[in-house]
């Protein structure tokens, strides 16, 4: 706000204001309306742009030093490698969990006499007969 | 062959260069660059929490539907999906527009103005730390969720109700992927789509964990917000920034710790409640 004279630095404040609140308004409707991915990306979106007006306007990041722009930027970058990462580290556990026992599946089928479910299960099996060596 | 003017002008280039020494390399002061710094590794906290969330969800069958967990304000509203917690998010927000204002005031050396703005952003941040009371006290006293128990779910498979249960009755439908609640530890007898009678089971354990620890931490850094604000406010009013005449740098320094409180809920709100 080193720039703007008292009267412009108020009035770009309550701007702000009614950016964040009209983009909250937007991401809630959002969320109601639409549960599908394409939804998601557009909130995740949104959010990522009430962070960053928040930081560059309100926190003044957007009139420090180059050097500490990209060394707050940067390390949230990095961030977002570390959140894909992990988000496919939990569904590749909800995967690995499904193959070796599917509780859902297991009470549906009685094991005696489904074919079908004893040769998926039959991967278990082995697992079992190592385990007891 | 060295004169004079070359030594000056390798004297003048070693000056320029920001790192030379007897200045800030990055113009910000030393207290403003510590708090930037503590706010990115407080950033990494905060983030190590969701992406753990993230995780747990990803890696679960089912989760609650924020839609359904949160539809309950003070005043007896239910039914109303996500309303209080925008409200919360409203009153973040306008403590940030706040606390901009009293920066503003600093930067003019306006000294009552800058104590009024502090304390409007004290009542934003009371008034966010109460809401946020207000839903734990509901969560835990009315809805019995625990971080042990979890009693919202949803649905695996299509079924009909068997006997009553909280907001549906005997005999009523439900498809995979509807939300349900086991109120007063009360399972809910039902039928699947296949013929099988079943109990409602509780929902993933890790749900009132990762909710209560993320949102108590951020309550935390609110309250301890909260704190600093009316140790600085205290400060302004009894005039000790007034002869260092830095524009009220330390208002400006809390007004960041502020802003990414509010940076943080951002993320919070997104991540329990939005998607």
């Amino acid at each position: 706000m080193a720039h703007l004279d008292y009267e412009a630095s108020k009035k770009a404040v309550y701007k702000g204001l009614l950016i964040l609140g009209a983009i909250t308004l937007i991401e809630v409707a959002l969320s109601l309306i639409f549960p599908n991915i394409f939804g998601r990306s557009l909130i995740v979106v949104l959010s990522l742009i009430k962070a960053y007006y928040i930081m560059w306007e309100f926190m003044h990041l957007g009139q420090e030093s180059k050097v500490l722009k990209v060394g707050i930027v940067l390390p949230f970058i990095l961030l977002a490698w570390g959140l894909i990462a992990f988000l496919n580290e939990g569904n590749a556990w909800r995967t690995r969990r499904a193959q070796i026992i599917d509780p859902v599946k297991a009470e549906m089928y009685d094991h005696k006499d489904d074919k079908t479910s004893h040769e998926t299960h039959s991967g278990h099996d082995d697992h079992h007969t190592e385990e007891h060596h | 062959m060295t004169n004079d003017s070359t030594v000056l002008e390798q004297i003048d280039a070693y000056d320029k260069n920001p790192w030379s020494g007897g200045k800030p390399p990055m113009k910000a002061s030393y207290g403003k660059l510590m708090m930037w710094y503590f706010l990115l590794s407080d950033a990494f906290t905060f983030s190590g929490l969701l992406i753990a969330y993230g995780a747990l969800r990803f890696s679960s069958n089912t989760w609650p539907s924020p839609d359904f967990v949160f539809s309950t304000a003070p005043f007896g509203i239910t039914g109303m999906p996500l309303i209080f917690v925008t409200i919360m998010s409203f009153l973040l927000i306008i403590s940030s527009v706040t606390m901009v204002r009293g920066v503003q005031e600093g930067h003019r050396e306006n000294q009552k103005g800058v104590v009024f703005w502090l304390l409007m952003t004290v009542l934003g941040g009371i008034g966010f730390l109460g809401c946020q009371a207000w839903e734990w006290n509901n969560l835990i006293n009315n809805e019995h969720m625990t971080i042990y128990e979890n009693p919202f779910g949803r649905h695996l498979e299509a079924g009909t109700y068997l006997e009553d249960g909280h907001g549906v009755h005997a005999g009523d439908t439900f498809e995979a992927g509807d939300s349900y609640l086991i109120h007063n530890h009360h399972q809910t007898k039902y039928k699947t789509a296949s013929g099988e009678e079943k109990v409602l089971s509780y929902g993933p354990k890790a749900f009132g964990g990762l909710f209560f620890f993320i949102t108590g931490f951020h309550g935390f850094h609110v309250f301890t917000g909260v704190v600093f604000l009316l140790i600085i406010a205290i400060n302004a009013a009894s005039g000790i920034y007034v002869k260092r005449k830095n524009g009220y740098e330390m208002v400006e320094k809390v007004g960041l710790y502020w802003h990414f409180v509010d940076l943080v809920w951002v993320f919070v709100f997104l991540v329990f409640y939005l998607l």
